[in-house]
């Protein structure tokens, strides 16, 4: 019956509406007259059909609709003189497809003769009768227009929020209709689109330190309206507000995702006073790291590299600040951040195993607004104000690391002589070119230094610039263009003498995207693009520092590859219970010239010894193409209100990889495009969960299985000598993978007390040719138990009290299981099999008291305090156990715990409006 | 190959930065802990060897069985097992047992039985009764390059004493002058290097009947837990100028007199590539920041059971022996060890025989 939507209702008689202001009982539509009564007279040239109706129509009491505009658009030259209405349309349809019906005098429907009958039911008449005779009360709000209506469409809503003293655009607040369930959320520029049946309904409006509205509203035709909340002085009671609805871990489609509370995360416990988004997520299930202070996070057993982190539309290759003990999200310009951790949909590609897309937030549009932080570690600030009053805001988030300070301070030459820094600094500005039409510009920095001594020393940073046009072309189709440009620098130096030298490399991006959104429906979304991303490597160089120095420079051949797609997703809502989510992506990845490439002999391994032949390949030129379709589908079947079963699978393919043997990481390893030797890894993903909520939602509960396999993965020979090695493929050995496990979860959402529990029992193993002698083994990432519990009590609106607890099975390590000497007395270890051992078990418990801001909303200065103890009872969690061993002794293994005691700290932050 | 190892640092010093953060934020600490597994494996069976052309030259093999990691044993020797050196012509020598589990030889230059020559190539035989036979590969001796000298650099650090004060301690740095061609070779050496050092010890002058006071000269080795290579393929140059190869703490060793014996050693790329990957086992940690560690790949393998996984490595080589004196001037006159009040009991400075691996002979290089 799609033919009911898109049928436009005209009513005729204007002049006879506009009586109805007067009085309700004159309304045309509450009136029966004998249609064929009606005389019509008039001269017209060369107009359409539907302009001709239109006019004789006017000022008749009866109203006219119209199933298809296009139907009318014929221009004709016709005479009418005092003839009936019926002898009119009678001459005016000669000879075409068009037909029409009276019903019960008062309406005139057009539309195909082949359809006319049979479509427009009795259903579609009692709907309409059912509208028209729902008298607007004096206080609702008239949306659309009558002559418009259609009694099954479902019209677009769209709108603006405002505070009504200030006149500023509220973003964020939360916009619901009460029947329906419908719920949206005001965007940065406080704007808002929610699809809505034609009738009455009533429309509610929620945002923290404002009153609740409630405004009831006659929907006849999509339009556009503007409300205002007021301002609560004291909230003693406030409302939460969710932006997501309240049962959205049932009614969503997409299975395994997780989505970061930005509003809470001020009260779970931190490290050193730090709120750090990655924290937050570790605590959620299936979400871990290899051990505390390594850099990035691994989800469902893949590796960090394999994580598309993205911010805004820009990917970040590096996402910690030192080392891992910090990620370089600044919370206070995050608008939201999400995970999927296996079914992503089809916009999203590049990386096998999960997407982390955080959202930064524009500027205040209406007012200056200025935060600042102080940490034991860091201190931030961040300004945001509008440059046009609610037409364009800027907004600037830097927070700095003072440990280089602290150092100064230190008793000793060699602390005294190194140096730690870390910043990061967001820029962004949002301009409304017009209503539907935003521009968002948007540069971040991102920088980490480390010197120890005269030893060494490493740094590396991320540049990033991106722009991006997001507009609304009409209530159904949307757009969003992005541009990314992007510079990732490392680099390692070693000052002492002998081999002072510099060893760096970087990564470039340029990445275009666009994608088109079209709503067809309230229960049909598509959404297609392209995206291509240019890349430009430096997989290394290396050039001495002083002139004893024995380093021999040495500069890898630059590498580029073009990472090009398009894809197309769909949303729709098949039934009341059923809703699928799938889509496809097709890749294309050019690995290009200008490069030498080495061949090697056919049917032999691929070793140094090996080499017959060097290629080079002139600039532009392919020298090597990889193909992927990539198909992504999720699907939820509700039980009932409370409970439903969502699957999904997906298929990803990774064209660039970190190169590192290391069991962590570090932000200094290189990246290594997919070229000739190296393919690209591919993974399938699936998952299935069951979900239930209890007591209206406050509680959620989950169980999710998932499963992975991954190919032709990058594994390392023993002793691979990674740096600066122009034919790496040597040292690599390609492997697969697989990961699985079962995720549980029970949520309380509200409350006094709230919180949740996540529970991953899960096994991740790797095969690989040269190593174990074949056999399957578990990975760096094989943690069998991880528990994360987070209490939070709420004791009053300020004051809060949270605990979180997490406990991991020790991660699997390679171990010494003999020694033997050699004739200088040497003790040379005999390692096992590759990750045979496992490091204890971590677990660890943190407290935190949280003094958030005051009651006032409206005052100008705010503050809040946050304490937090790190490790509460001591617990020395291995940060690596190694192993010791001296002359004519046997090695000794060692646990070495970072933060391997109790850890208070106090952080502050004031904020001015 | 690419840039060597040896040359760069493994980036596990990052620990050192870690450290760094321990001592600001005194929080951290390393404890001695079990580790879940398996268990531990001893008993495999180990064949290492060398053949050093040198004067005399000398062939050395060592066969053991693994020591089990947990259990803090010793390597087993294996007793009676039939040792042979070969050469390309297919002379073969029968290396006799020294000691349990150790064959040794010295082998004259003018040997007739096996010459050993630079340029050609050897390997060893083994033959273990309930084993069967093992062999090496062919190990060529490549020509070591004779270095110049060796030159002194006394550099000062601070750091935390017991007490947690600061303190300075001096340090002398050895650094190598060495060409990186043999003469006559056309490619450049790899090298290895391995020490010896001897000090000299005066007992305590005690008044009344007796010898005096007596002179000793202990022998200790030196920076045992490294191992310490250059490949001359990896530097543009043609020489090494002052190349550090070795650090000692300046101490009493210093105070009389001190000797340091270094080796300087011809490998093979292969020979190269097995200790490349010895220097790397034995610094490897298990941290963090590190490779897994792997298996050392050797040359040694079954003739009968190719398969079977055997540990160790033969290599042959040409040594070059170098001695460089250190007066105690040059390590700035450290103080003596026995000018301290002599200890009760057994005082070695009252009786320096009594020190470890000391001896009253002064060594014949000693003062070069």
């Amino acid at each position: 019956m799609r033919f009911y939507y898109f049928v436009i209702f005209i009513l005729s008689a204007l002049p006879v509406f506009s009586q109805s202001n007067d009085s309700q009982s004159a309304d045309p539509l509450l009136t029966h007259h004998d249609s064929t009564e009606i005389t019509v007279s008039g001269r017209f040239e060369q107009q359409p059909v539907s302009a001709i109706l239109k006019q004789l129509l006017q000022n008749k009491p009866i109203s006219l609709f119209i199933s298809d505009e296009g139907l009318l658009d014929q221009p004709k030259t016709i005479t009418f003189s005092r003839v009936t209405l019926t002898e009119a349309l009678a001459d005016l349809f000669k000879d075409t497809s068009v037909g029409y019906i009276y019903y019960r005098d008062y309406a005139l429907v057009v539309g195909p003769k082949s359809r006319i009958n049979q479509d427009y039911g009795g259903r579609y008449y009692s709907r309409l009768t059912e509208i028209i005779s729902q008298v607007a009360d004096p206080d609702e709000l008239i949306i659309g227009d009558r002559q418009s209506l259609n009694p099954f469409e479902v019209v677009t809503l769209s709108g603006q929020i405002k505070d009504d003293l200030t006149g500023g655009l509220i973003a964020g607040a939360t916009v619901m209709l009460s029947d329906s369930g419908a719920i949206t959320v005001t965007d940065d520029s406080g704007n808002f689109n929610i699809k809505v049946a034609t009738g009455k309904r009533n429309l509610i409006v929620q945002y923290i330190g404002y009153d609740q509205l409630v405004k009831p509203i006659m929907v006849y035709s999509n339009d556009t309206i503007s409300l205002a909340l007021s301002k609560n002085v004291l909230n003693l009671d406030e409302v939460t507000i969710e932006a997501v609805a309240d049962d959205a871990n049932i009614e969503s489609t997409q299975v395994g995702m997780e989505r970061i509370d930005m509003k809470g995360i001020n009260k779970i416990p931190v490290f050193l006073g730090e709120v750090d988004i990655e924290k937050v997520l570790l605590l959620q299930p299936g979400v871990s790291k290899v051990a505390e202070g390594s850099a990035g996070f691994n989800v469902r057993g893949g590796e960090v590299d394999q994580n598309l982190i993205l911010l805004d539309e820009g990917l970040l290759l590096n996402s910690s600040h030192a080392l891992g003990f910090l990620s370089t999200f600044n919370p206070d310009m995050v608008q939201s951040a999400e995970l999927y951790k296996g079914a992503m949909p089809a916009y999203y590609g590049g990386r096998l195993s999960s997407v982390l897309d955080v959202k930064t937030r524009n500027g205040d549009f209406q007012n200056f607004k200025l935060k600042a932080g102080l940490s034991p570690i860091a201190g931030k600030l961040n300004v945001e104000t509008p440059v046009i009053r609610d037409k364009s805001s800027i907004s600037a988030g830097l927070r700095y690391n003072y440990a280089d300070l602290v150092l100064k301070l230190g008793n000793t030459p060699d602390v005294r002589q190194s140096s730690s820094f870390f910043y990061d600094a967001l820029i962004r500005y949002a301009h409304k070119i017009t209503q539907n039409t935003n521009v968002e510009a948007s540069f971040y920095w991102s920088n980490d230094e480390f010197r120890f001594s005269r030893e060494f020393g490493f740094d590396y940073q991320t540049l990033m610039a991106q722009m991006s046009i997001k507009s609304q072309i009409n209530p159904r189709w949307f757009s969003n263009l992005s541009l990314v440009a992007n510079d990732y620098q490392s680099s390692r130096q070693e000052l002492d003498n002998n081999i002072a030298s510099k060893l760096d490399n970087y990564v470039r991006y340029l990445k275009l995207k666009e994608v088109l959104s079209y709503v067809v429906s309230e229960s049909f979304k598509i959404d297609g693009g392209i995206s291509a991303i240019l890349y430009k490597v430096n997989p290394g160089s290396i050039a001495p520092t002083s002139e004893t120095s024995v380093v021999v420079s040495k500069q890898l051949e630059n590498e580029q590859g073009l990472e090009s797609a398009i894809f197309i997703q769909a949303e729709l809502e098949a039934s009341a219970n059923l809703s699928f989510s799938g889509g496809l992506r097709g890749v294309w990845y050019q690995y290009r010239g200008p490069k030498s490439v080495y061949q090697y002999t056919a049917g032999l391994p691929v070793q140094l010894e090996n080499i017959e032949d060097t290629l080079y390949f002139d600039k532009g030129e392919i020298i090597e193409s990889y193909y992927s379709l990539e198909p992504r589908l999720s699907f939820r079947y509700r039980l009932n209100p409370t409970e439903s079963v969502k699957g999904g699978y997906s298929r990803t393919v990774q064209f660039i990889n970190q190169i590192s043997n290391f069991t962590a990481p570090t932000p200094s390893s290189v990246w290594q495009l997919s070229n000739t030797h190296i393919e690209p890894a591919r993974a399938h993903n699936f998952s299935l969960g069951f979900f239930k909520n209890y007591a209206e939602n406050l509680w959620e509960t989950g169980i999710e299985g998932y499963f992975r396999t991954m190919d032709q993965l990058t594994d390392y020979k023993d002793f691979a000598d990674l740096n600066v090695n122009d034919h790496l493929e040597t040292e690599l050995a390609s492997g697969q993978g697989r990961s699985y496990g079962l995720e549980l979860s029970i949520r309380k959402k509200r409350g006094l007390f709230n919180g949740w529990l996540s529970y991953t029992l899960s096994r991740t193993e790797r095969q690989v040719d040269a190593i174990n002698s074949g056999e399957w083994y578990p990975s760096n990432l094989d943690k069998t138990h991880d528990v994360s519990l987070v209490g939070i009590f709420d004791f009053n609106q300020r004051h809060s009290i949270s605990i979180s607890f997490n406990y991991a099975t020790g991660r699997p390590t390679t171990a010494p299981i003999g020694s033997y000497l050699n004739e200088d007395g040497l003790v040379i270890p005999v390692y096992s099999q590759r990750n045979e051992f496992r490091t204890p078990d971590f677990h660890r418990l943190d407290l935190s008291y949280t003094i958030g801001q005051g009651y006032n909303k409206s005052k100008k200065v705010r503050t809040s305090w946050s304490f937090s103890i790190y490790n509460l009872y001591g617990r020395k969690n291995p940060y690596s156990v190694f192993f010791v061993q001296k002359p004519f002794n046997f090695p000794t293994a060692n646990r070495f715990a970072v933060l391997g005691s109790v850890f208070p700290s106090v952080s502050f932050n004031i904020e001015i409006q | 190959m690419t840039l060597s190892r040896s040359i760069l640092p493994e980036f596990p010093r990052i620990y050192q930065w870690v450290l760094v953060l321990l001592i600001m934020i005194g929080t951290g600490c390393i404890d001695e802990i079990e580790l879940q597994g398996n268990g531990a494996k001893g008993g495999q069976l180990v064949i290492q060897g060398s053949l050093v052309k040198g004067c005399p030259s000398l062939v050395n093999v060592r066969v053991s069985r693994t020591a089990s990691f947990s259990e803090r044993d010793l390597p087993t020797p294996v007793v009676q097992a039939q040792v042979f050196l070969e050469d390309r012509s297919g002379n073969q020598l029968l290396i006799p047992q020294q000691e349990p589990g150790v064959y040794q030889m010295e082998l004259a230059d003018t040997s007739q039985l096996l010459p050993v020559v630079a340029g050609n190539e050897y390997r060893i035989s083994v033959t273990i009764s309930e084993n069967g036979q093992f062999q090496s590969s062919w190990e060529r001796i490549h020509p070591v390059p004779q270095a110049d000298s060796v030159s002194l650099n006394i550099v000062a650090r601070e750091s935390l004493d017991f007490n947690g004060q600061v303190t300075t301690n001096q340090y002398i740095q050895y650094l190598i002058h060495s060409p990186l061609k043999a003469d006559g070779a056309t490619e450049k050496a790899r090298l290895r290097w391995t020490f010896e050092s001897v000090y000299q010890v005066l007992e305590t002058f005690v008044p009344g009947p007796g010898a005096g006071p007596q002179t000793c000269y202990v022998t200790r080795g030196l920076n045992l837990d490294k191992v310490v290579l250059f490949n001359g393929n990896e530097t543009s140059s043609d020489r090494l100028e002052g190349y550090f190869i070795v650090e000692d703490e300046i101490d009493y060793q210093y105070g009389i007199g001190f000797l340091l014996r270094i080796r300087q050693n011809s490998l093979s790329r292969e020979a190269h590539r097995y200790w490349d990957q010895v220097s790397q086992a034995i610094s490897l940690s298990g941290g963090l920041f590190e490779a897994s560690p792997g298996v050392i790949e050797g040359n040694m393998s079954n003739v009968n059971e190719p398969e079977e996984s055997v540990l160790g490595y033969f290599y042959a080589s040409e040594q070059q022996d170098l001695v460089r004196f250190v007066n105690p001037v040059e390590a700035g006159s450290p103080a003596h060890f026995c000018s301290l009040p002599a200890f009760d009991g057994s005082d070695p400075c009252l009786d320096c025989q009594s020190i470890i691996f000391s001896t009253k002979e002064q060594p014949p290089d000693w003062g070069q």
